[in-house]
């Protein structure tokens, strides 16, 4: 069976079901093919159309003259046997079909006999002609490099970047990339999205194994609501995890772990604590939100791991500060950073007077008299000392504070810091809401992520601690 | 499916090289008497047959034995709370279990069985009578080696204990991480054993001991 290369390379694009009216998916499916920049042939599939969207629209698959090797079925499930008929003759013509898309619900999701019956129909036939399907009932798959986008999700911003995702939920999927959509630089970069729904064929674990191995994948996050091969599942994220960082969302219990046995043992086992236990056992991160899947995923793609446990919190605010220690040490996993006497001399002598360096210990307040200039040399300050492994850098927008001017200093320091071999992760908290956009937008088109609120800069952080402890342990 | 009840899981998890309880079967007043010396008093005293997995709760535990006169007494008490059970010789009784009676150490559990979905598995926890109150326990995938066996354990509350709690000596937590990873070891090697509890499994600072166990097996 030809692996699922077919979904995003594709020489010509099929979209069945395609329709001018943006009420449809058929219509929105085009949309996003041409958003996303696919120019190896689309090819609108319409009986009642001569023209979509500009393109030129075919009464049927088998009559398109280019060659077709992706098609995205967008009709009704009752359509099915009517489709495959089509297919079929344009197989035994141009040969030219390598996967399937099937946007459609109306399959065997519905438990019903029909749509059990049309999943078999299209199972069958892609078995017999050796081609990949994705679905039923599926969102289908984004590749930015490829410029593939065959779903039918409004508003997506097509960045390149390393971010691989792999949902068992379209709407999952496409909750994430509208928050990237909307977040402050207009878009967050990724590289694969997949979608798997009824999984006839192509399934999750097929798919984490697919995603986690492409080298443009840097970090893989998954969305999983259950296996019944669990351990399957986990041993294909585990394979992916020994070489980058793999964050799983899993949703759901596990009871059939508790009904099965009789012992202490069994009742024990009754939560999820088993997908807990074998994750921790290979690495695997596990977010239980879709802000902590998505935080830590940006930190994973855009952030060096950070090399040891040492944390300066750099605030300019006192609460939102308190609020930072709090939260990192309910991790367990972090301690303040012990500076030298040297970096203290320094932060007094670049700051106003009323700052308050390192009491307690790893901690500056900077306080609100700081000017932009005062956060970037406080920051180069603090990233210079060995003792600092990341930095929390937390500011409070007054109408004072040039915030833009503070985070074009910030993109320009961490820059000539880079070039000097000092790369850290620093995770920026600018509170908060829109008036701070501006100034995330600058940090974010210069590859630095930014935080919505101290805890969950620090979930981030501390997801990309844990991965870099189970890197160490099972390299060395 | 065979049940292993405490007699046999005991000589099962020694079959294994797993440190138990000293521990003998006696069928009469005098064997009783017989084991109990052997073993040295004072003892602890158990109903045993294959139908009776919960002995604490129908009276079929004698704790503290002290010397032989007690020793039949409480062998004669067990036998009447066993009868009000259904149980007696000829029908499921297999005699009473004489254990060294174990003062001290620190009680946990281990377990393991075969989730569907993930195959074996294996358990480390808080043990004793509390195990399904405070559910404070950590899983892995069998097998594990005896480093991932520790990270089981430093995950738990019940780990805490391990490192001398409010200064108690330390336990012999290499001792426990090498019994997880054996029992690990075994169910991952063959379906044999489809599921097992030893509790109480006991840790003081230079060793552990298993005083109880089931097991379910193939």
């Amino acid at each position: 069976m030809p692996d699922m290369l077919a979904f995003f390379d594709s020489v010509g694009c099929a979209v069945v079901g395609a329709s001018s009216n943006p009420s449809k998916a058929g219509c929105q499916i085009l949309v996003n093919m041409q958003t996303a920049g696919y120019d190896r042939g689309l090819y609108p599939v319409n009986a009642s159309s001569d023209e979509i969207l500009g393109l030129k629209a075919y009464p049927s698959i088998d009559g398109i003259d280019g060659r077709v090797e992706l098609v995205i079925l967008a009709t009704p499930a009752a359509a099915t046997a009517e489709i495959v008929g089509q297919m079929r003759s344009r197989i035994d013509g141009q040969g030219d079909i390598r996967a399937i898309v099937c946007a459609a619900a109306g399959f065997a999701e519905l438990q019903t006999a029909d749509g059990i019956r049309y999943q078999k129909v299209l199972l069958d036939f892609c078995r017999e002609k050796n081609i990949r399907l994705l679905g039923p009932n599926c969102v289908g798959v984004i590749d930015v490099k490829h410029k593939v986008d065959t779903t039918f999700i409004a508003g997506i911003a097509h960045v390149p970047g390393g971010i691989s995702f792999v949902s068992q939920s379209g709407a999952v999927g496409a909750w994430l990339l509208m928050t990237w959509a909307a977040s402050p630089a207009g878009g967050v970069g990724f590289n694969k999205f997949i979608t798997v729904g009824n999984m006839a064929d192509v399934d999750i674990i097929e798919s984490i194994s697919y995603a986690g191995s492409d080298p443009a994948t840097r970090a893989l996050g998954v969305y999983v609501e259950g296996s019944p091969e669990s351990r399957r599942l986990v041993e294909a994220a585990a394979a992916v995890a020994k070489r980058k960082p793999v964050v799983i969302l899993k949703v759901g219990r596990t009871e059939e772990g508790a009904k099965a046995a009789s012992s202490h043992t069994g009742s024990l086992a009754g939560s999820d604590s088993l997908y807990d236990g074998a994750f921790r056992q290979n690495g695997i991160l596990r977010a239980h939100t879709v802000d902590e899947l998505s935080d830590a995923l940006r930190a994973f793609d855009l952030l060096p791991l950070p090399a040891g446990d040492g944390i300066f919190i750099l605030t300019q605010a006192g609460g939102p500060g308190i609020i930072c220690v709090d939260e990192l040490a309910s991790t367990g996993l972090f301690k303040p950073s012990l500076v030298s006497m040297e970096t203290k001399a320094a932060l007094k002598s670049c700051l106003p007077a009323i700052a308050s360096i390192c009491h307690p210990e790893g901690h500056a307040d900077i306080t609100a008299a700081a000017g932009a200039e005062h956060h970037v040399e406080a920051l180069e300050v603090v990233l210079r000392d060995r003792s600092v492994d990341a930095v929390i850098f937390i500011t409070v927008a007054t109408l004072f504070l040039d915030l833009a001017g503070m985070a074009r200093g910030m993109v320009k320091l961490l820059a000539r810091l880079k070039k000097e071999g000092i790369e850290k992760p620093v995770f920026p908290v600018i509170l908060s809401g829109n008036w701070t956009r501006e100034s995330r937008a600058i940090l974010e088109n210069a590859h630095q992520p930014t935080f919505e609120s101290p805890e969950r800069a620090v979930k981030a952080l501390a997801a990309m601690r844990s991965y870099g402890l189970f890197r160490e342990r099972s390299e060395s | 499916m065979r049940n292993l009840d405490e007699f046999p899981a005991l000589g099962f998890l020694q079959e294994m090289g797993i440190p138990t309880v000293d521990y003998g079967l006696a069928g009469s007043e005098d064997e009783v008497v017989e084991v109990a010396a052997r073993i040295g008093f004072p003892v602890a005293i158990k109903v045993s047959a294959e139908k009776i997995l919960h002995k604490t709760e129908l009276g079929g535990v004698a704790l503290d034995i002290g010397g032989p006169d007690e020793a039949r007494a409480a062998y004669r008490r067990l036998l009447d709370a066993a009868a009000t059970s259904g149980v007696a010789y000829g029908s499921g009784l297999r005699g009473v279990i004489v254990q060294e009676m174990v003062r001290g150490g620190t009680e946990f559990i281990l377990g393991g069985f075969r989730d569907p979905g993930f195959g074996p598995v294996i358990m480390f926890g808080l043990g004793g009578i509390f195990t399904e109150l405070f559910k404070d326990a950590s899983f892995r995938l069998a097998p594990v080696d005896e480093e991932e066996a520790g990270r089981m354990i430093s995950e738990t509350r019940a780990g805490t204990l391990i490192t001398g709690f409010r200064g108690a000596p330390a336990l012999d937590r290499g001792a426990i991480c090498a019994v997880i990873s054996r029992l690990s070891e075994r169910m991952a090697a063959s379906d044999e054993i489809l599921e097992f509890d030893i509790n109480p499994f006991v840790a003081f600072p230079s060793r552990v001991l298993a005083l109880d166990a089931l097991f379910k097996l193939n």
